[in-house]
């Protein structure tokens, strides 16, 4: 019995010297996730330690799978994602006991981009889903150039991957010899760069190339938010429990909600949520 | 691309033009992911029905490990394989491994071997999965649970799926497992069926209700499975068995087909998440001696640095409410008839390192109505990988 009570002590002087050590910081924020979330989370940082100097954000754009499992793993306090949670990270997070909550701080549309050259300027969900999973594989075979199509894809972590895997190819496989990239910059920048190429970015990322027209809308704010654009999707951020008014972490993440969040989103490239 | 603007770090691409940096070509190394853990167990078992020489209750010490090591393989986007091993002898429900027998090296055998074939892209709110070959439980269980023991992995075929919304989805799992394939005689499987409910009222706030329903075909009249050669039929009623030389094994006196009912309601308290459930077992095989009940509740999880979680659970389990040889090991040394509480602590002392407790205070051998006394502490380091 005097092993046993001796294990109990230093069982419990352990507890109460972790417990010491782990004691958080409310004025420190670490933001993960998406890198199409991410412009807007670091425009809301930048306002937001602006407007309240003793608050410090750190964003981080490691994709939105990381970003959920750093909330996961309480290596941040703010998941940014470009898709909703899966169930399996849901599940996840239960058992970790962290409550995900979500929220939606503002809408984006997948553009379709091609080199400014191209003459295409309409695609239907079809032809972009055959283009990408390799039966459509030369412009001529829409009208266009005698060119081999250079296909461009963000890489299968990410959620702008997930959103284009499920609004556009149904879960179809992409072909073979699609070229992967880790962000949607890098993919404007192959396609600014290639005359064949097609990609697909987030509606922010859309300057210096040719975005189409997708069964015969343009992207455009308008046609996100009147739902007519079909590549559409939310973005979201997700924290650990609803946030506590008062707090810096609610009012960086309620920031979307104010007439000053929904201009920054507009200065990003991105729809507010009305 | 890293640059600092004030406080804030911005680690990857702005809306200015970016150079292209094309993701790394991936080897196969990088579709393969190792898993495992160690626990180091100091454990007493004060059982009464254990007497020394002098006719005493004896409390036993001993201390254990359990290590496990999986290596889960991406086979294509759609499947991968899972091979792991564990410390542990033949016992199907522990990969314990006691120490202080000389210092002779441990055994470590194939513990998982099975195919999961994910039918659906895992984005979507519906999901399908298939299981081949030795298997983690693909059954839905509880904290603590009437059936299973945590350690077992089946073996066979499994289907598992689940569909709904943000309100409420709904789970259907498919079993068709192997129990013992004999030569000459028709072996010993269990065909089962679980559905379940899981109401989401609010982010906060669930109620999961279920049933499972499991055919065991094939055990009464044969003889029972004991991996130790004790012919020891776990708790369960026998009768005379075949002749082995001077040796008359014991047979499973009933066939079993338990259904169980059960419920569980979590909610969140003051930022931590709390449990509580229930099962009700029957096994509609047997005329007596067929119920089982189990009654917890939970706080907290023992997941991140400085988390915790404690609990307490209640079981009953009557002599032949369910096969002994799998359910938990650890209430009252494993099997059924017996009863008593259980309370547990864990605490994560740090990034995958656990410190836990557990104390379980049973009675045993209540149908015989000569019912003893199991008392039974476990404290435990794990270390995760």
């Amino acid at each position: 019995m005097k092993k046993i009570n001796n294990i109990m002590m230093i069982l419990a002087a352990v507890g109460m010297g972790v417990s010491a050590a782990v004691a958080g910081d409310a004025n420190n924020i670490v933001v993960d996730g998406s890198t199409t979330v991410g412009p807007i989370a670091k425009a809301f940082a930048e306002y937001y330690m602006g407007k309240h100097q003793a608050v410090n954000i750190t964003v981080s754009e490691s994709g939105s799978g990381n970003g959920a499992k750093s909330l996961i793993n309480a290596a941040c306090d703010v998941a940014t994602m470009s898709r909703p949670m899966k169930n399996s990270e849901k599940k996840a997070a239960q058992d970790a006991g962290i409550l995900a909550i979500e929220h939606i701080v503002a809408l984006d549309g997948l553009s379709v981009i091609v080199h400014p050259s191209n003459p295409r300027s309409n695609l239907t969900i079809e032809q972009i889903r055959d283009i990408y999973t390799g039966k459509i594989t030369n412009w001529k075979e829409l009208g266009g150039q005698d060119q081999k199509i250079v296909v461009i894809s963000r890489d299968t972590n990410s959620g702008t991957y997930e959103s284009f895997n499920t609004l556009v190819l149904q879960e179809a496989k992409l072909k073979g010899g699609a070229e992967y990239v880790g962000s949607n910059g890098a993919i404007r920048q192959r396609v600014m760069s290639t005359e064949a190429a097609i990609g697909y970015v987030g509606l922010a990322f859309t300057e210096g190339v040719k975005s189409l027209k997708v069964n015969g809308v343009a992207p455009s704010a308008e046609t996100v938010l009147a739902k007519t654009y079909p590549i559409a999707r939310p973005l979201y951020m997700y924290t650990n429990g609803r946030t506590k008014e008062g707090t810096a972490l609610d009012g960086f993440v309620n920031l979307y909600q104010t007439a000053e969040g929904k201009r920054i989103i507009e200065d990003t490239g991105f729809i507010p949520v009305k | 691309m890293a640059a600092s603007v004030g406080g804030m770090c911005l680690a990857a691409e702005t809306n200015a033009p970016a150079a292209a940096t094309p993701v790394p070509v991936k080897t196969w190394a990088d579709s393969i992911t190792l898993k495992g853990d160690f626990r180091y167990r100091y454990e007493t078992i004060a059982d009464d029905a254990k007497k020394n020489a002098s006719k005493e209750t004896y409390t036993r010490e001993r201390e254990r490990v359990r290590a496990r090591l999986a290596a889960e393989a991406k086979v294509n986007d759609q499947a991968k394989v899972v091979i792991g091993f564990s410390t542990g002898g033949n016992d199907p429900i522990s990969g314990n491994q006691t120490l202080g027998d000389g210092g002779q090296k441990k055994e470590m055998k194939l513990d998982l071997a099975y195919l999961d074939f994910n039918f659906l892209n895992d984005t979507s709110a519906t999901e399908l999965h298939g299981y081949a070959g030795k298997m983690k439980n693909p059954f839905m269980t509880m904290n603590d649970d009437l059936m299973w023991d945590g350690d077992l992995s089946p073996e066979g075929l499994a289907l598992k799926g689940q569909t709904g919304n943000d309100v409420v989805t709904a789970y259907g799992n498919l079993g068709y497992i192997w129990i013992q394939e004999r030569d000459s005689k028709d072996a010993a499987q269990l065909l089962a069926g679980q559905g379940a409910l899981k109401f989401q009222f609010i982010p906060e706030v669930s109620l999961t209700v279920g049933a499972s329903y499991y055919g065991f075909q094939n055990l009464q009249g044969y003889d029972v499975i004991d991996w130790e050669g004790k012919n020891n039929a776990y708790g369960n009623t026998t009768k005379k068995g075949s002749v082995s030389g001077s040796t008359t094994n014991k047979a499973w006196a009933t066939e079993f087909t338990p259904v169980v009912y059960f419920a569980s309601l979590d909610f969140w308290v003051a930022g931590l998440p709390v449990s509580i459930f229930g099962q009700e077992l029957s096994n509609t095989d047997a005329s007596k001696l067929d119920q089982g009940h189990l009654y917890g509740v939970s706080l907290g999880k023992a997941k991140n640095k400085g988390t915790y979680e404690i609990g307490y659970t209640y079981t009953e389990l009557e002599k032949d409410a369910t096969v002994g040889m799998w359910t938990d090991s650890d209430r009252w040394g494993g099997g059924t008839d017996g009863k008593g509480s259980k309370i547990y602590a864990k605490y994560q002392i740090m990034k995958n390192l656990q410190l836990g407790a557990a104390y379980f205070k049973d009675d045993k051998g209540i149908a015989s109505g000569k019912e003893t006394s199991y008392d039974r502490m476990q404290l435990d380091l794990v270390a995760a990988f």
